[in-house]
């Protein structure tokens, strides 16, 4: 993977093989990276909406990206801090209140279309909705994504530690909320 | 890890096994997306990229329409009022007032020129009433002071 990738970020570089290698890594990141967004901002639109501009983004930026980091870490990095700075912006235009990040997540998921889960899977995505920002991000990453600590730990700049505790804190807020429905 | 361990050690920690989050996409949405995607980047591209001449112009224009108005503002009525009434104001602070004005400073002086200062005094000379005769005096009494004023005097 990571030799395809460098391959790939060569043919992004170079002028006749970028739009070539653009449709392929397009092909190769999209689904995972669309799931990523979506799990932070939940509606399917604004997920569709936010995954065309990180890819605008890579197209725009691809010669200034330095390869101290994997295609893989980079391209998570983008969506997760175009997702975090999506659900800023609602909270600045007054969308919903300071500390209703939260509330209108759940309410967006709840009023939302595209999801088929079960009974206990959406009592689940509720209770992870309820969560912290950082909380929720470790959570998703960690449970549904499978992520290494590591990886978690390059794309979101922080201590394999302070994940840990995060994870660990998310897990017991989630009993908790099950303990009391 | 393998699968079963990782669903068993989920289910230690959660209480439930591994689950998927139930979200899903609308039918052919991965397939589409790649074009999708290129449509919205040559839209995109097609809004940003410079149209014409007017879009390098535009800065030039701005800059031209900013002093425009600077201008208009500077040379009109108002600002010909203002620049008048700072210079009375600056005459006010550059005179003196009337208790400090010198007699003979060139303020007052430079008004008349040196020529007309020489004959007006040459003709106070020609007045001089120790040198006139009796009716020059009386013809000069008669043609500038009032009889009041020649009956007083001697008081």
């Amino acid at each position: 993977m990571i030799d395809k990738d460098k391959e790939l970020i060569a043919d992004l570089k170079t002028e006749g093989k970028r739009e070539l290698a653009f449709q392929q890594l397009v092909k190769t990141y999209q689904q995972r990276l669309y799931w990523h967004i979506r799990k932070i901002v939940v509606s399917h639109d604004d997920a569709d909406d936010l995954m065309q501009n990180v890819f605008i983004k890579v197209w725009k930026n691809i010669d200034h990206f330095r390869e101290d980091s994997s295609l893989f870490t980079w391209l998570f990095r983008i969506a997760t801090n175009e997702s975090l700075s999506f659900l800023q912006q609602k909270k600045r235009r007054n969308i919903f209140s300071v500390d209703g990040v939260s509330d209108y997540l759940v309410e967006t998921f709840e009023s939302g279309t595209n999801f088929e889960g079960e009974e206990l899977q959406k009592r689940l995505q509720v209770a992870v909705l309820k969560l912290p920002e950082k909380q929720r991000l470790v959570f998703n990453m960690k449970y549904y994504d499978e992520m290494k600590y590591e990886e978690m730990a390059e794309i979101l700049k922080t201590s394999v530690g302070a994940l840990k505790a995060s994870y660990h804190h998310a897990v017991k807020k989630i009993e908790a909320h099950f303990e009391g429905e | 890890m393998s699968m079963k361990a990782k669903n068993e050690h989920i289910k230690n920690e959660l209480g439930f096994p591994k689950m998927e989050t139930g979200f899903t996409v609308p039918e052919g949405y991965f397939e589409s997306f790649g074009d999708r995607l290129k449509v919205r980047m040559v839209v995109k591209e097609k809004v940003t990229s410079p149209t014409g001449i007017l879009f390098y112009l535009k800065p030039a224009l701005g800059i031209a329409a900013g002093l425009a108005i600077i201008l208009t503002v500077y040379l009109h009525p108002f600002g010909n009022q203002r620049n008048a009434l700072f210079s009375k104001d600056q005459q006010s602070q550059v005179l003196p007032a009337d208790d400090q004005i010198d007699p003979l400073s060139n303020t007052y002086t430079s008004l008349v020129s040196d020529g007309q200062l020489i004959s007006a005094l040459t003709e106070m000379d020609e007045y001089d009433a120790s040198k006139m005769s009796k009716d020059a005096l009386a013809d000069y009494l008669a043609s500038n002071c009032s009889d009041s004023e020649i009956l007083n005097a001697n008081k």
